[in-house]
């Protein structure tokens, strides 16, 4: 009878062994933190049909901003931003900048526009700032433009396609450098003038 | 601030509306122009084509390496640049067949003023059906242009060469002169200092007339009146055969 207690003991003491010989093969995962990832990707705020006027110091309207969307996530810094689309004045003349996406990273100072990126010289319909626009004049068409505010450079490293009424200039690969105010097409370019 | 930043974006793009005049040449037809890059500076007003230039304009062709266009705006001129080795200018007058290439180093086109300045290695040619009539080789050349049509034509060389095919039964010219005028409405052609050979007669003079019409030479001794007024060597043949006709009976 001593005996099987015996053998009832050791085979417990043998199945304890096992147990904790198995525990200790399992990869242990972590716990999760309380600032992970999940939380790093969530936003702080999101608008939807935003709109920011700058006015100059005569209380001019300069420029407008606006986007179907805009996302901000703090962990990223970065702000997401659907559609984009900028008005804006210089010299008498007005401008938009359109993409179907962009992205401001924060730490970087990089606004990416993605997706049929174009700026576009409107004419001088100064409403327009307020109110529906159409494109005429020079507008230059990338499928993806990197602008490092920074810096002020602006470049893509794809097609791009510069024109106006009647002519137009097209190439591989773009770089605007703003404090040099200078333009460069890297390649494969080609200038049209047609009469029409 | 950073909105701000952006919108600097846009002098770049104004730019293209006064810069867009590379089609000075391009009034009436259709501009091709192909190149491996281009960059363009809005504070120098400086707009650079690089690297296998090729220019297709109606009846012109243009081939370089690189062209310029520089604009300056306080004298509100624009010029144009050509360099290559050579560059190339081709052009054909509408309704003609007169072909006229131009080769140099260095090709300077002022399109406001009309005036094309060739310099290095440069080379002037007209033909008309294939056939050469006009070849001059120079240090210099300048022409003068309006509407797609040379006027004038100056060249400077040391010495340079000038070839005119002779044309209705003329023999061809061949000369070399420090300098040359070429009216190209009445085909004068002015040498200075120069020699000039026709079959195989010689004349040297100060100042070599070549009349457009009738292609007959005239000679005077320049505005200096350095040289002779006219040394003529005739064709030694020519003389002699003239002789042996002089003393038959």
């Amino acid at each position: 009878m001593i005996e099987s207690k015996g053998w009832i003991l050791l085979a417990l003491a043998f199945a304890v062994l096992l147990v904790l010989l198995n525990l200790s093969t399992i990869e242990e995962k972590a716990s999760t933190p309380l600032f992970g990832k999940e939380t790093e990707d969530k936003f702080d705020y999101e608008m939807q049909g935003m709109q920011t006027r700058q006015y100059n110091i005569d209380g001019v309207l300069t420029s407008t901003l606006s986007a179907d969307k805009l996302i901000h996530f703090p962990g990223k810094k970065v702000i997401e931003l659907t559609a984009p689309s900028l008005l804006f004045s210089v010299s008498e003349q007005l401008w938009r900048l359109n993409a179907e996406t962009g992205s401001l990273f924060e730490l970087s100072e990089e606004l990416v526009l993605d997706k049929w990126v174009r700026i576009n010289n409107i004419v001088d319909n100064k409403s327009a700032l307020d109110g529906a626009t159409h494109p005429a004049g020079i507008s230059i068409e990338v499928n993806q433009l990197t602008f490092n505010l920074q810096q002020q450079i602006a470049s893509s490293p794809n097609q791009v396609k510069i024109s106006s009424a009647d002519w137009s200039l097209q190439g591989e690969g773009l770089s605007i450098d703003v404090k040099k105010q200078t333009l460069k097409i890297l390649n494969k370019v080609e200038a049209l003038h047609e009469n029409r | 601030m950073k909105i701000v930043r952006l919108l600097k974006l846009s002098y770049l793009l104004s730019f293209f509306c006064s810069n867009m005049t590379v089609a000075a040449l391009a009034e009436n037809e259709d501009f091709k122009l192909t190149a491996n890059s281009t960059s363009i500076n809005m504070q120098s007003g400086l707009t650079q084509f690089s690297d296998d230039v090729v220019i297709n304009h109606g009846n012109l062709k243009i081939i370089a390496a690189t062209l310029s266009q520089q604009q300056d705006t306080s004298k509100k001129q624009e010029k144009m640049q050509l360099t290559g080795s050579p560059a190339k200018i081709q052009f054909k007058r509408e309704n003609s067949s007169l072909l006229t290439t131009i080769e140099a180093e260095n090709i300077l086109f002022y399109p406001d003023l009309g005036i094309l300045k060739v310099s290095g290695k440069s080379k002037l040619q007209i033909s008309e059906n294939d056939q050469l009539q006009t070849v001059i080789r120079a240090t210099f050349i300048s022409l003068k242009l309006s509407t797609k049509k040379i006027e004038t034509i100056h060249a400077e060389g040391a010495p340079l060469y000038y070839y005119l095919s002779g044309g209705n039964g003329k023999d061809d010219i061949t000369a070399t002169a420090e300098k040359l005028a070429l009216n190209q409405k009445t085909g004068d052609v002015e040498l200075f200092n120069a020699s000039v050979k026709q079959k195989n007669d010689e004349f040297r003079a100060g100042l070599i007339l070549v009349d457009g019409a009738t292609g007959n030479l005239s000679a005077s001794g320049g505005k200096n009146n350095v040289r002779p007024s006219l040394s003529i060597e005739l064709d030694e043949e020519l003389i002699n055969s003239n002789k042996k006709q002089d003393k038959k009976p």
